[in-house]
């Protein structure tokens, strides 16, 4: 009885926030899912009036726009995961062995392009890099660093890892906080140089910080949507799209397509590829806990 | 705890409940469209309002203008759930067609009343705001859409203006181009991630060189019922290939819209022209350029792919108004639209500089006397003699292909050849 009594009142606390998780997280999913087998412009009010089967998975992958986008994709969150996840690593082990004077106004103007809206940056990034904008006038070009098919997509990257690297570096200088200072002060009395230090001490003491830091990078490099969307809309001609904006490009841009059937089919892949990513973390996690 | 929970439900409830008496006295008619920045529709619709408001008592309209390229995020998910406006604008083209289809349009042809359908006159007929013969969309204001140019800028470089009613040929506009560049100037502002800035230019091209015209040979290649390899359309590639190749807009072009950032840019006069413009911006056009004894900007059509090809301009309507099937006030929904195609509607427009849709409500050789100088010519633009384009099509998916092919021709990573096959093949033309 007593048992029965706790489990309702858990539930009963528990209601408010599985509701909402329920409602704005599980609900859209699954109409997201089954939406995707449908043709369905937006506009009408019944969403699932024209059954096509796997037409809309056959028509993104038919579309060679999918696959730039989906490569883009991966591009931008190899760059998230891996080099901003690096410079952020090596700009917080730099201040926080360097003991600088100001290290807390240092850390503080590397993290403050995170508290700006994602608009603002983009905003402000297009007027550097458009071709009468702050860089060409540094360096005496005429140069169109945001038509370049081969470096607009580094470009994007470039600003991604700007704006975010503030909130990797603070999370690896907590980490650092709470190492071990005796295993250094031990390699130090084993004569250890800085370098082996770095590499073979604090690095792998960092490893649950880098993972978590990685996690964190990875989903936001698959959500980047606004950077994208200011700086290029996509563009030039699709080429920097990502899926998220191509996603857009195919439910809502004027002058688009109209099919949000295709744009949840677009939502599949994301859903489908966070998903595949987040699996293979656990098995190889539990693979590195068994060994 | 459960007394705990009660409570907070019935506070929950009562919140709400304010919100439903609040909605008691009044009735709100909403009013929705893609104009934001045009100051003319901003200022008209103000009027419509107030004279709405004093006529109704007990009636409020709100009235929100969204801009062109996020309006459909606003639209899209009010329709689908029930909560669209009342009144609201559509692009004509597919969007129309999924509107009508979905059944949220009033069918204006079937419901206005005849004093209504007298002030229309012929717009009761205009194809692209009507679907199976009838008319969904009421028009508001009229533009030809086209280039519009500093005079000083072009006196600056060495050449001189066109004759009224003309426009520049695709060559003049490469010299023009060459010559800004010197002067660290654009030859013409250009927005195409807009992708109507891409295709309505196209479909001038086309038109121009349409050797089976008034034939809509345009829609008839779109439909796959004629071939994309013919020289009109040939013509109209390579002419945006020469404009593109040679300089005439920046390379940076392929990343700017046309609404914030090229009509941005030509104010801040970085180009001399600025293309796919239109006569809606007559009323946002700088106004020490357009003063009461000096036009300092003309405007013209699209340019001419050589100095023989015959004039031909992209004449439209701009906001065009959708009354919601569904709207709960229908019938104010319908007696606000209908106030707005009036003759004093007209009038109220033409004092905004906004050409009113309804010329035939209004005396044009008044309205084309104005102390708006801009606004006469754009009266007199729309009254030119020449070949008529239509711009507004509902084959989405050719569009979509045509655009992206352009643009990709832009980059160089597709040829005028590998565009024309492409086009047969999407559209199924068979031979």
């Amino acid at each position: 009885m007593i048992y029965k009594k706790f489990q309702l009142k858990t539930l009963l606390y528990l209601l408010p926030a599985l509701f909402i998780f329920l409602v704005f997280n599980v609900l859209p999913g699954i109409t997201s899912l089954i939406l995707s087998f449908f043709d369905f412009s937006g506009f009408e009010t019944s969403l699932f009036k024209k059954f096509v089967g796997f037409d809309n998975f056959i028509k993104i992958y038919e579309d060679k726009y999918f696959w730039i986008a989906l490569k883009n994709t991966f591009l931008l969150v190899f760059g998230a995961v891996f080099i901003q996840t690096g410079i952020a690593l090596m700009l917080s082990i730099f201040i926080f062995f360097g003991n600088f004077k100001f290290s807390v106004l240092i850390r503080s103007i590397i993290f403050f392009p995170c508290v700006l809206a994602p608009i603002s940056v983009g905003l402000v990034w297009k007027k550097i890099l458009e071709q009468d904008g702050v860089l060409n006038s540094i360096l005496g070009l005429d140069y169109s660093w945001l038509s370049s098919i081969s470096l607009v997509m580094w470009l994007i990257i470039m600003v991604n890892t700007w704006q975010w690297i503030g909130y990797s570096l603070v999370i690896y200088y907590a980490g650092l906080q709470s190492l071990n200072i005796e295993l250094l002060e031990a390699s130090d009395i084993d004569g250890a140089n800085w370098s082996q230090k770095i590499f073979s001490i604090v690095v792998p003491l960092l490893w649950p910080t880098t993972i978590l830091v990685m996690i964190l990078n990875l989903i936001g490099g698959f959500r980047a949507f606004d950077i994208v969307y200011v700086l290029t809309r996509g563009g030039p001609a699709h080429y920097s799209e990502v899926l998220a904006s191509y996603l857009y490009y195919y439910s809502f841009a004027a002058g688009g397509p109209n099919k949000m059937g295709v744009g949840a089919s677009v939502a599949f892949v994301i859903f489908a590829c966070i998903l595949t990513i987040a699996i293979a973390r656990v098995i190889i996690q539990k693979r590195i806990e068994k060994n | 705890m459960f007394k705990h929970f009660i409570k907070f439900f019935a506070l929950v409830s009562i919140l709400f409940s304010f919100n439903v008496f609040a909605d008691g006295h009044e009735k709100i008619i909403k009013v929705v469209d893609w104009q934001s920045g045009v100051g003319g529709i901003t200022n008209s619709y103000a009027d419509f309002i107030k004279e709405f408001e004093a006529a109704n008592p007990g009636v409020k309209v709100e009235y929100t203008q969204y801009t062109v390229s996020t309006y459909n995020e606003f639209l899209k998910p009010a329709l689908s759930s029930g909560q669209g406006p009342d009144v609201f604008a559509v692009y004509p083209g597919p969007d129309l067609d999924e509107v009508v289809n979905a059944g949220h349009l009033v069918n204006i042809t079937a419901e206005a009343d005849d004093e209504w359908k007298g002030w229309l006159g012929s717009n009761i007929n205009i194809p692209e705001l009507s679907r199976g013969g009838n008319l969904y969309l009421a028009p508001q204001d009229a533009f030809t859409e086209e280039i519009w140019v500093y005079n000083d800028m072009i006196a600056d470089l060495g050449f001189e203006l066109p004759a009224f009613g003309d426009s520049y040929t695709v060559d003049e506009w490469v010299a023009i181009g060459k010559a800004a560049k010197a002067k660290g100037l654009d030859g013409l502002m250009f927005g195409p991630v807009e992708s109507w800035c891409v295709f309505d230019g196209f479909a001038n091209f086309v038109n121009q060189g349409n050797p089976d015209y008034p034939t809509d040979s345009l829609g008839l290649a779109l439909d796959g019922a004629i071939s994309w390899d013919q020289p009109m359309f040939r013509d109209a590639l390579n002419a945006y290939k020469t404009l593109h190749d040679n300089g005439v807009w920046r390379k940076d072009s392929l990343s700017m819209d046309y609404q914030v950032q090229a009509w941005g840019k030509w104010i801040d006069r970085e180009g001399v022209g600025i293309y796919c413009n239109g006569d809606w911006f007559i009323s946002s056009a700088p106004a020490e350029y357009n003063t009461a004894d000096s036009l300092g900007i003309t405007m013209m059509s699209y340019p001419k792919l050589s100095s023989d090809s015959p004039m031909t301009y992209n004449k439209a309507t701009g906001t065009n108004l959708g009354i919601n099937a569904n709207s709960p006030n229908k019938d104010l929904a319908m007696a606000f639209v209908k106030l707005t195609n009036s003759p004093k509607g007209s009038e109220t427009f033409a004092s905004y500089g906004q050409i009113p849709a309804n010329l035939a409500a209004v005396d044009m050789a008044a309205l084309a006397a104005s102390p708006n100088l801009l606004f006469n010519d754009g009266i007199k633009m729309l009254a030119t003699e020449g070949r008529n384009t239509n711009i507004y099509y509902s084959q989405a998916e050719p569009m979509k292909y045509l655009y992206d092919g352009i643009m990709e021709m832009f980059l160089g990573v597709t040829s005028v050849d590998e565009i024309i096959e492409k086009m047969n093949k999407e559209t199924g033309y068979s031979g």
